[in-house]
């Protein structure tokens, strides 16, 4: 097999990883803020009830999450399995938004009273201290911690495989297993590194762009 | 309220899948392995209200669970699906009136994939052991394979038969065939052994001499090693066959109507000779079955 | 009547008893200046008029209205519109970092008449304001003499001059009374000068302002009033020749004595 071919073979998996790497970042990024609000809340109950969800998310791992996403409700309730993609997704979603929530928790938490009196003494309304004064400040903050998870989420990518969906390293293994040639699986690498290595500059310029203030 | 159904169905998922992979590898114990056979059952009731091979009637359709491997189920040139595995269930089915599918898995969650009924049959070179035999129902066996070891060309003069194999560090698929075969000879049993996880990492395992021997399938070394692979220069100690093994297609246990109308087929199969016809075309008549 | 009246404040945080029974009251036009040790309440006090603190009894009235009954709730809007009347100026400025000076200033009155205004306003209508806006905050910022920093954010600029952007921010939204809780303790001591520079001259323009401060010599020669507080309640009230140069009480006597001591020593 030709290293175009490969290639080309490769890039299917790679295209299926883009997927789930991207529908995760859409989904997880506001769903996590939500879940963040919710264990932020006054109200005891449902801060526990959501305090308690990310400590099982974040108690067990991703791939046996996604193992029961996709079946359990066979084994469980005999009902029909999702997509084994749909499946994925919905499990790196939830435990995402889990991982992001507790980033932007840690990050509402610094910042100081102060800015929210003084916007409170300005006449502001909750929501508008939130989005004028507050949030910009927030972000400024979980850009590096968020740089972190979205590397680690890349690489993460590679467990949708415990449900056999084909995703690049799946994609390599097959090729392995069927022409009995092993350089594809250490090529793949190439494929994280350079994906990775986008998003570290794109990062790094982020970060760069919100320096312009310190603190 | 939402969260916290989600939540109770983790806790609940977390226990079952826990049970069903001790089910899945635990050897004996029939009190631990009938609980998540019996609630399969229950959910199968409430799904299909005819018997079992109602629910594939009804949705017309019969998914193989496969992984890709020469000659059983692969690509030709074309990224056709292909293989003496994949021609077999095409002709079952056809006999059976149901379209057949094919579904990749992951090998070593084969049992939890036919009891979510997320695949209808493991039908990929499954081999009959007495384990599995409790947890799921085969066909007639139609493959019967042997287990090969697989030496570095190189070390072709110092393993030239069992004897010579002693003290030599051993691997083969965690339990796989490979690993009973060895369990259950005399010389080998002795060596270190090394678990890989699947067969063609016992292959990397060789190449790459981290082990003195590989001990896999006939079918897959024959289709693995040759001159144009990476594994040129891996090779198959002749003279030297452990315990056999067949292949037969795993159903589930319950579905007791299904398994007859299979086997009805493959008979009528084996009868007018498209199945040694089948077996010939992918080089396999020297392990087919009914000789 | 009097302009402001504090009536019977009390406030308690847990077990502790901050406030326990606050009465005085002010003129229009007139610059109060509250003093004490750290821990007597009087920051407490200053909250409770920006309600950034609810008290748990007391009222306040501000020009024969009354803005605050213990007895009642007010909704968030209520409150909003109420604390709308004091504005606050804090020890540690409390700038948004992430803003230029002139948009800090601008920022609160664009959300205000623009964001919160019961009518939909047309693009045209809302450029105007904005530039009514900006104009005002220049005039103000210039008025502090910050005029050179309009496009610089708060992190370049000194603490004096932060405190002076901070000042500015307040008056942009007009408050009837303003508030200072100890404006220069954040300040390194050859920054205060500017700072109190700065509220001379909005005492000048009679302005009506109340001024928790360290700072005796500048409550002195400023203040028209001073209150001394100690244990949550006002134990010395008068003009600053009566508190400073005649103080009738044993806490008032032996305080001034120890930030006399500080300042001499």
């Amino acid at each position: 097999m030709s290293f175009l071919e490969v290639t080309a073979q490769l890039a299917d998996g790679f295209l299926t990883t883009l997927m789930i790497f991207g529908i995760t970042l859409v989904g997880a990024l506001p769903l996590g803020l939500l879940i963040t609000l919710g264990s932020m809340s006054k109200v005891k109950p449902i801060k526990w009830v959501f305090k308690t969800f990310v400590w099982i998310i974040r108690g067990t791992p991703l791939m046996l999450q996604i193992i029961l996403v996709f079946f359990g409700p066979g084994l469980i309730f005999g009902a029909k399995a999702l997509p084994r993609l749909v499946a994925v997704i919905i499990a790196f979603i939830i435990n995402y938004a889990c991982y992001f929530s507790e980033i932007y928790r840690g990050g509402i938490e610094s910042i100081p009273k102060g800015q929210y009196e003084a916007g409170q003494v300005l006449g502001m309304t909750k929501t508008q201290i939130f989005f004028k004064v507050v949030l910009f400040q927030v972000i400024k903050r979980i850009v590096p911690p968020m740089g972190n998870e979205i590397i680690t989420l890349v690489k993460d990518t590679s467990l949708a495989r415990v449900i056999a969906v084909v995703e690049l390293v799946k994609a390599a293994e097959t090729i392995v297993a069927l022409k009995s040639i092993i350089w594809p699986l250490f090529y793949v690498g190439a494929f994280y590194l350079l994906f990775s290595g986008i998003l570290s500059v794109l990062l790094n310029l982020a970060e760069k762009k919100l320096n312009y203030y310190q603190g | 309220m939402k969260i916290k159904r989600i939540a109770a169905m983790l806790l609940a998922g977390i226990m079952t899948v826990g049970l069903c992979s001790c089910a899945s590898t635990t050897t004996s114990s029939n009190d631990s392995s009938s609980e998540p056979a019996s609630a399969a059952e229950g959910a199968e009731n409430s799904s299909a209200e005819g018997g079992d091979w109602a629910y594939i009637a009804d949705k017309g359709t019969f998914v193989a669970g496969i992984t890709y491997f020469e000659p059983m189920n692969y690509f030709d040139e074309n990224g056709e699906l292909i293989g003496f595995e994949t021609e077999f269930t095409k002709a079952v089915c056809e006999k059976l009136g149901v379209e057949a599918k094919f579904q990749e898995i992951e090998w070593d969650k084969k049992e939890i994939e036919l009891n979510a009924k997320t695949i209808d049959a493991i039908w990929n070179g499954l081999t009959v052991t007495e384990e599995r035999k409790e947890n799921m129902a085969f066909s007639t066996p139609y493959i019967r394979n042997k287990q090969v070891v697989v030496i570095k060309t190189d070390n072709a003069d110092k393993y030239k038969d069992i004897e010579s194999m002693a003290g030599a560090s051993c691997a083969a698929e965690s339990g796989s065939a490979g690993q009973s075969a060895i369990e259950a000879d005399a010389v080998l049993s002795q060596n270190e052994f090394i678990g890989a996880s699947a067969q063609k990492d016992v292959l990397l395992e060789v190449k790459s001499g981290t082990v003195e021997l590989g001990v896999i399938d006939y079918v897959m070394a024959k289709a693995s090693i040759g001159a144009d692979t990476d594994y040129s220069d891996l090779m198959i100690v002749e003279n030297v066959e452990l315990q056999p093994e067949e292949y037969a297609i795993g159903l589930r246990k319950e579905d007791t109507e299904t398994l007859a109308k299979i086997n009805a087929a493959i008979d009528e199969l084996v009868a007018d000779g498209t199945l040694k016809q089948i077996a010939e075309k992918y080089d396999l008549a020297d392990v087919y079955a009914f000789n | 009547m009097a302009f402001l009246e504090v009536k019977n404040i009390f406030k308690r945080f847990g077990k502790t008893e901050v406030l326990k029974g606050i009465d005085f009251s002010m003129e229009k036009g007139e610059v109060l200046a509250i003093i004490g040790s750290s821990g007597s309440g009087k920051t407490t006090l200053l909250r409770c008029l920006n309600f950034l603190e609810s008290p748990d009894l007391g009222s306040i009235v501000l020009e024969g209205e009354e803005l605050f009954n213990a007895e009642q709730k007010y909704s968030d809007r209520e409150i909003r519109e109420k604390r709308l009347h004091f504005g606050l100026v804090f020890q540690s400025f409390n700038l948004f970092p992430q803003y230029t000076v002139l948009k800090n200033v601008c920022l609160a009155p664009e959300l205000m008449r623009i964001d919160q205004s019961e009518k939909k306003l047309s693009r045209a209508e809302k450029i105007q304001i904005r530039k009514e806006i900006e104009e005002n905050a220049r005039q103000i910022l210039a008025s502090v003499g910050l005029s050179d920093k309009l496009m610089n954010y708060p992190c370049e600029l000194s603490g004096g001059q932060q405190q002076r952007v901070a000042i500015a921010r307040a008056l942009a939204m007009k408050p009837v009374i303003l508030c200072f809780d100890e404006p220069t303790s954040a300040l390194d001591p050859e920054l205060t000068g500017e700072v109190l520079k700065v509220i001379r001259e909005l005492k000048s323009s009679d302005r009506t302002m109340i001024i928790v401060t360290h700072e005796m010599g500048f409550a002195r020669s400023a203040a028209d009033k001073v209150i001394f507080m100690a244990d949550g309640v006002i134990e010395e009230y008068g003009t600053p020749d009566e508190v400073f140069g005649n103080p009738k009480s044993e806490k008032t006597i032996s305080f001034l004595e120890k930030s006399l001591e500080n300042i001499t020593g």
